[in-house]
């Protein structure tokens, strides 16, 4: 019970300083553009979503949707806020099918650019894998023909790096 | 057509030959030759100058004057310390040394150690197989024989030499008639009185084999002399059938000049002279100088003797012997070992020393014994040593006898280089090292007045020696350090005379031509002789020798080597270096980088073809060469360890990883779509502002 309360604790704490008070600004920000905000909450829907469902390290694959559903947004939250700041005028602006679909689709677009940069760039970096295992196996090869099996660190060795062979202990005359 | 090219073949054939440098002269099989102005004509061998069992050959100078040749055995050390001081003897009367000198004698294809004297002795005036009488007339033998002896031992006396070969078959007639010109023989070849035989020492070394008697002193020459001048005066041998042991027994019980002139018939003059020359007492012996004065006529008034012989007034019976005698109790103690322990540890024997000996002396040194043989406990080597110290003590000044060894302790180093020199059995003489026999029998010597401080201390070290089993130590240790003249007595050394670490290199260059040697380059007793000759080149790298590692031990020897050669400015030795070259392999694999490895390799063979070892040293022990190899192989393990956990690590997410790059591609596509999202925002902004709206 005590661990799972200071688990939330940390979760809480996860936020820190700074997050506090962008939240804060982010809020007052919204409470003064009331329009504007609610526009972004409905319009930026599918970068909740994308976020919420975003399982990979820093959350990385959610950027380019969350970019890209932003950059389809912004013409239309430009004009919501330059016009009419008033929660009416936003709501009209988002239910005109046209900006739903423009918004929802430059969201989808970031999803096609991320699915598609990441194949390439995930198949380029295999190969390059790859190419850097050749390479080592190389140098890997150049160093043993240089050194001695006794490089390799799999032999067992004396002060000197040379490997403790039954042939270099002699008897006692 | 074709005859005539044959023709012309041949004559350019001969004009080759003819333009090719001469191939130096082989030295003929039948000659060995000392120095560039001896040579030994090993087919012409001269029986009359054998000594012993060391064969004479006739031998010849430049110069044509004729000499002749004694060969040494190795095992029978040589006096050679004494060549220069016996060759600048002024004395006729003596055979003249002119040189000696290790040679290669090709009959046994090994080399020799040699004496060369001058062709002068003529025939012996007495053979060996001849019975050993002469029967001289007195006035005869003091002028030819007596005088001409006395001076030539005063001139040895004052040389500070002894001779030790002075008796009747060592005498020659110097190839004059009637003994006008008599010459004594030489005594070089084998230790100090090697050929002497038994009757010719004072008691106590007779008792001796004759590779055991230890040094002598001018007291036994003056003992000889007149065992010598008995032998020439009687008419008939009284002991040509008598055994050597039934003579000592004599002589120990009533005393040598009594028992030899028992059946002597003579008298006359040369009796008092023969009577102060055959005192059993060294201390009452005449001196040369009482010899001289009694030559001059004066009468010498008998010494006053320091201490009465001790005599049980109850005979003892053992072995059948009725003893009355400590000394000759003494010796018949050794004959049946298992009976003469039993003996001395019953009370009747104990009772004997006490009350028919009633010597204080004898008793308290009989308890001493007992108790120092006990010293190192009651194992199986306690009867043994309680036997010879029990000798000891009845008869102080005697040889030590233990076990099958019966020698003089300054003999012992002799001793052990006959014993290793017939590869015999040296337990018996390891024993008398390790339980220090020797200081037991110095310190009753030490009643007698001798002096023994001297051998007392050289046993202390060589007891010391013989508690370390390694290299350097040991009995082959003690070997050199108790007898420093002897040569190295290595069976790898077998067919060569090495006298110096020197003579080592050369024998070892030479083995190495004949025999393509590329190991086995020294063993105890190589290192054991070096310790002896030249400890500086040796004690610093004892430590490394005696090393299991093998690199260390070979980095040693290759030291101890190069030093011999730089200090002496030796000449190349190719084939040692050649043959070390092989040897010294697993240096080589002490180098980690392998191209450097060849690279040395390479030059090392360049410097075994011109045979200088310290150079070669100087390349495989190059510190700064090993301590930079050493730092780039340690950075050469620490980026294969680095490359190789890399390598396990792209291996694995090959393998395992199905998102591999995947967070590349996530970043790379968050870049993009930030930049498109840029440019739109950027658009759609000048769009707003400029034309007055987007829309």
């Amino acid at each position: 019970m005590a661990k799972a309360s200071s688990q939330r604790r940390k979760k809480k704490s996860k936020i820190g300083l700074k997050g506090t008070i962008l939240l804060c600004v982010v809020i007052m920000m919204g409470m003064v553009f009331m329009g504007g905000a609610v526009f972004l909450l409905i319009a930026m829907a599918p970068s909740f979503v994308a976020v919420i469902s975003d399982r990979s390290k820093d959350r990385l694959r959610s950027f380019s949707i969350c970019f890209m559903n932003f950059a389809g947004a912004f013409p239309f939250l430009l004009d919501v806020i330059t016009t009419n700041q008033s929660i009416d005028y936003a709501l009209n602006a988002i239910s005109q099918p046209a900006t739903v679909v423009i918004i929802y689709a430059s969201a989808g677009i970031g999803y096609l650019i991320n699915w598609a940069v990441v194949g390439i760039v995930a198949n380029m970096m295999v190969q390059k894998a790859k190419k850097r295992l050749n390479t080592i196996e190389e140098r890997k090869a150049t160093l043993r023909e240089q050194w001695g099996p006794e490089v390799t660190g799999e032999m067992k060795l004396d002060s000197d790096g040379f490997p403790i062979e039954p042939e270099n202990i002699q008897n006692p005359k | 057509m074709a005859a005539k090219q044959d023709d012309k073949k041949q004559d350019e054939d001969k004009a080759a030959q003819d333009k090719a440098p001469p191939k130096p002269a082989l030295p003929p099989v039948n000659i060995a030759t000392l120095g560039s102005d001896i040579e030994i004509l090993c087919d012409q061998p001269m029986p009359q100058y054998n000594s012993g069992e060391l064969k004479g050959y006739a031998a010849r100078l430049k110069s044509g004057k004729s000499c002749f040749a004694v060969l040494c055995e190795n095992f029978l050390v040589p006096r050679t310390f004494l060549t220069s001081k016996f060759s600048q003897l002024a004395n006729m009367n003596i055979v003249r040394v002119v040189a000696s000198g290790v040679v290669y004698w090709p009959p046994e294809k090994k080399q020799r150690y040699v004496f060369i004297y001058e062709d002068t002795l003529g025939m012996p005036i007495l053979t060996r197989d001849q019975p050993q009488a002469l029967g001289m007339k007195h006035e005869r033998l003091m002028n030819a024989i007596i005088k001409p002896l006395v001076v030539l031992m005063l001139e040895l006396r004052d040389a500070d030499l002894v001779h030790g070969g002075i008796r009747a078959t060592n005498i020659y007639d110097g190839n004059a008639a009637n003994y006008e010109n008599i010459m004594l023989g030489e005594a070089l070849s084998a230790p100090p009185t090697y050929h002497q035989p038994s009757i010719y020492m004072p008691i106590e070394k007779a008792m001796c084999p004759p590779y055991a008697r230890g040094i002598s002193s001018f007291s036994d020459d003056i003992f000889a002399l007149g065992v010598t001048i008995l032998t020439l005066m009687r008419n008939e041998d009284p002991f040509s059938e008598m055994r050597e042991e039934e003579i000592i027994r004599q002589r120990l019980e009533h005393g040598t000049y009594s028992f030899f002139t028992t059946h002597q018939r003579s008298t006359g003059p040369l009796m008092e002279l023969v009577r102060g020359l055959l005192h059993d007492d060294w201390q009452q012996r005449w001196t040369i100088e009482e010899v001289l004065a009694w030559m001059d006529g004066k009468r010498l008034a008998p010494k006053k003797q320091k201490t009465v012989r001790t005599k049980a007034v109850r005979a003892f019976d053992y072995e059948g012997y009725k003893i009355v005698r400590p000394e000759s109790f003494a010796y018949e103690l050794q004959f049946n070992p298992k009976v003469a322990k039993d003996t001395i540890l019953g009370e009747p024997f104990e009772t004997w020393i006490q009350r028919s000996l009633s010597n204080d002396k004898i008793t308290t040194d009989f308890q001493d014994a007992k108790h120092s043989a006990e010293a190192h406990g009651k194992d199986g080597t306690f009867g043994d040593r309680l036997l010879s110290k029990t000798i000891t003590t009845l008869f102080p000044g005697a040889p030590i006898f233990y076990k099958n060894i019966r020698a003089m302790p300054e003999g012992l180093g002799y001793l052990a280089a006959y014993l290793f020199g017939n590869h015999a059995n040296t337990q018996a003489l390891e024993e008398i090292i390790k339980f220090n026999m020797v200081a037991f029998w110095a310190k009753i010597a030490e009643h007698s007045g001798a002096e023994t401080q001297n051998i007392k201390q050289r046993f202390e070290s060589a007891q010391a020696n013989s508690m370390h089993k390694k290299l350097g130590f040991g009995i082959e240790g003690n070997l050199y350090y108790l007898c420093p003249e002897a040569p190295c007595l290595s069976p790898i050394l077998n067919n060569y005379c090495v006298r110096s670490p020197e003579d080592l290199l050369m024998a070892l260059d030479d083995l190495c031509a004949k025999t393509n040697k590329s190991d086995g380059f020294f063993d105890k007793h190589i290192i054991a002789f070096l310790m002896a000759r030249d400890k500086k080149v040796i004690e610093s790298e004892l430590m490394e020798l005696n090393s299991f590692e093998v690199h260390q031990s070979k980095t040693a020897l290759l030291k101890i080597f190069a030093n011999i050669q730089e200090r002496a400015g030796m000449r190349g030795l190719p084939n040692l270096c050649k043959g070390l070259l092989i040897y010294l392999n697993p240096l080589f694999e002490r180098i980690h980088d392998r191209k450097l490895r060849e690279e040395i390799k390479k030059t090392a063979e360049g410097i075994a073809g011109s045979g200088n070892i310290p150079k070669l040293e100087r390349l495989i022990n190059n510190n700064k060469q090993k301590k930079d190899d050493k730092a780039k192989f340690v950075n050469a393990l620490r980026e294969y360890k680095m490359i190789n956990e890399e390598e396990s690590h792209l291996e694995n997410q090959l393998a395992n990883n199905p998102k591999f790059g995947f967070g590349t591609g996530y970043e790379i596509a968050a870049i993009i779509s930030g930049a498109i999202a840029a440019l739109v925002i950027l658009a759609a902004t000048i769009l707003q502002y400029s034309k007055g709206g987007v829309f």
